[in-house]
């Protein structure tokens, strides 16, 4: 059975984001904010709650590599800045000792007495969000397969890597599915590569969020990015019901026309594995 | 011109808030309460706001109505329960007299330096938080056009009935959009009555707050709760301009996809008919 190794410190897991930059990701959601910045401040939150939880009373643990590869114009580059911009995947304890800067978001909670109160809290930055030029998703991808045959052939034993990627658009650097294909074939002895796919939108309407066949999809673009996706593993489908997602055998990881709330969604059920080991 | 009565002892106005008591309210929000628990944390404090605002040196004063509905299973009920059980609608003054008990809690709040202090609140309970079976909004509207009808002939001149509806689901009795419709076709000489329509989410997707088109929302269902919705009123337009929201015109009394915030702010604006007279 794949995806049942445990993660340790010994048998880290890795965690890969592959974010799309490209012009387009500047469109305003119905909220008056755009796709870019959406996306930027759920994959910080979703950095901040991966080192959280590998965070113990002696310190972060070395349970996640993580890395964030960004594309856009003609470039595929690492997401993060400063000293993780060298290499692209970087222990979870890297991360954690490394962000951007800390921004003081205002955030309302529950005051415990049926009204809301502001609370300013802290909140890390290691991604800032970009959007220009086109859409290189091919180029992504096959950095993507490379950065991953690396990892995997270093960490043969382990669960196996993660890939999250989010788009908007249609590649204009060629065809993808055929790099996604190779990236999916990359394996562990735990199982193959997991390759999920989130595109976002702003347009409301047609979200089609974990589908289990091709047909149950529009147009020859959401088939293809179907296709591209790995089915969800046995937890993380459960996870997903759990959420109240209609989950059936053959769900893939994918969400078409995904709305802010999928985009959430999404990151985390993607970055839930168990985590059994060495606690 | 409607909604121009003065609302004094001798012309009060009513409140009628209508209540989905379904299993899925039993979701946690969020700030880590159960939808249904919040709901009735704000509902309490929302009867003792409207208290507040009738206590004059005189004691308080009958400015509304008040009463709550609540459904699911298959049927709807009286919201209260004990002595205010017995009757749909109560006067204010007896409302202050009656809460079920008065709990003691601790509310945060905020401190000198931007600090959180919690502090001790009386905090007096009326409603009871539940969530069970399935999701009966026919028969709420139902109950809700019996008793305003009787209402509206024994106060043919008052500012009309405002009725507050919070759901975060579909119908399981049938489609509500005609007994909307009739409710909405209830009126005084002072104008019809008015529903204004809170649909609840436990996510972070972002709410779509007074709306005025039915296009930006994707869901069916969410459609009809916009369509079962007044156009705000004047007091309430400038209710909502004064907590910040940007108001367009033909916005409705609806707010979709409402997390803890949306909530209170719903609440808030929507029982806030200008009280001007016998002051």
């Amino acid at each position: 059975m794949p995806y049942q190794a445990e993660i340790s410190r010994d048998n880290p897991t890795c965690f890969l984001f592959v974010i799309d930059q490209s012009g387009s990701m500047d469109e305003i959601t119905e909220a008056g904010r755009s796709k870019a910045n959406f996306v930027a401040d759920v994959l910080n939150k979703t950095l901040y709650t991966l080192v959280t939880s590998c965070s113990k009373s002696d310190g972060v643990r070395n349970y996640f590599d993580v890395g964030v590869l960004a594309y856009g114009g003609s470039d595929v580059t690492s997401g993060f800045g400063g000293v993780l911009s060298d290499g692209i995947v970087h222990p979870i304890h890297a991360i954690s000792e490394h962000t951007l800067r800390v921004e003081e978001r205002k955030k309302k909670v529950d005051d415990g007495a049926g009204g809301i109160i502001e609370l300013t809290t802290k909140f890390p930055i290691w991604f800032d969000p970009k959007s220009a030029g086109g859409t290189p998703m091919r180029a992504a991808l096959n950095k993507t397969k490379e950065t991953v045959a690396e990892w995997c052939e270093a960490h043969p034993g382990s669960y196996p890597p993660t890939i999250l990627h989010v788009t908007d658009g249609q590649s204009t650097d060629g065809a993808p599915e055929e790099m996604a294909e190779g990236l999916r074939q990359i394996s562990t002895k735990d199982g193959p590569v997991l390759l999920f796919n989130l595109h976002v939108t702003t347009a409301g309407g047609g979200e089609r969020v974990f589908p289990t066949t091709e047909s149950d999809l529009g147009d020859d673009y959401s088939r293809m990015l179907f296709r591209m996706s790995s089915p969800l593993p046995g937890h993380l489908a459960k996870f997903a019901s759990d959420k109240g997602y209609a989950i059936a055998e053959g769900s893939r990881g994918f969400i078409f026309n995904g709305d802010p709330q999928c985009v959430v969604d999404f990151f985390e059920i993607g970055t839930r594995p168990k985590l059994v080991a060495d606690r | 011109m409607s909604y121009q009565a003065e609302i004094s002892r001798a012309s009060p106005t009513a409140i009628l808030m209508v209540v989905d008591q379904s299993t899925s309210m039993s979701q946690r929000l969020s700030g880590g309460q159960s939808k249904a628990a919040f709901l009735a944390d704000v509902l309490n404090k929302t009867l003792y706001t409207i208290i507040a605002s009738c206590s004059k040196a005189d004691g308080v004063r009958d400015y509304f109505h008040v009463g709550v509905i609540a459904y699911s299973g298959e049927d709807a009920r009286n919201g209260f329960q004990g002595a205010l059980g017995e009757e749909p609608l109560h006067v204010v003054s007896r409302l202050a007299e009656t809460p079920l008990r008065v709990e003691t809690r601790t509310k945060k709040v905020a401190g000198p330096n931007g600090d959180v202090a919690e502090q001790s609140v009386r905090f007096p309970i009326w409603f009871e938080p539940h969530s069970r079976g399935k999701t009966a909004m026919c028969a709420g509207f139902d109950a809700a056009i019996e008793i305003l009808q009787q209402w509206c002939a024994a106060h043919p001149s008052a500012f009309p009935p405002t009725v507050l509806h919070v759901t975060d689901g579909h119908p399981s009795d049938g489609n509500p959009e005609p007994m909307a419709d009739r409710l909405k076709s209830l009126a005084t000489r002072d104008g019809a009555c008015l529903l204004f329509n809170l649909h609840v989410d436990t996510g972070d997707g972002e709410p779509l707050i007074f709306p005025n088109d039915e296009r930006v929302i994707k869901d069916r269902f969410g459609k009809a709760l916009f369509r079962m919705s007044s156009l705000l009123p004047p007091h309430a337009v400038e209710a909502a301009a004064r907590k910040g929201y940007d108001v367009r015109p033909g916005a409705r009394g609806f707010v979709y996809n409402a997390g803890i915030e949306a909530i209170a702010d719903f609440f808030d604006i929507g029982t806030r008919p200008a009280v001007a007279a016998d002051r």
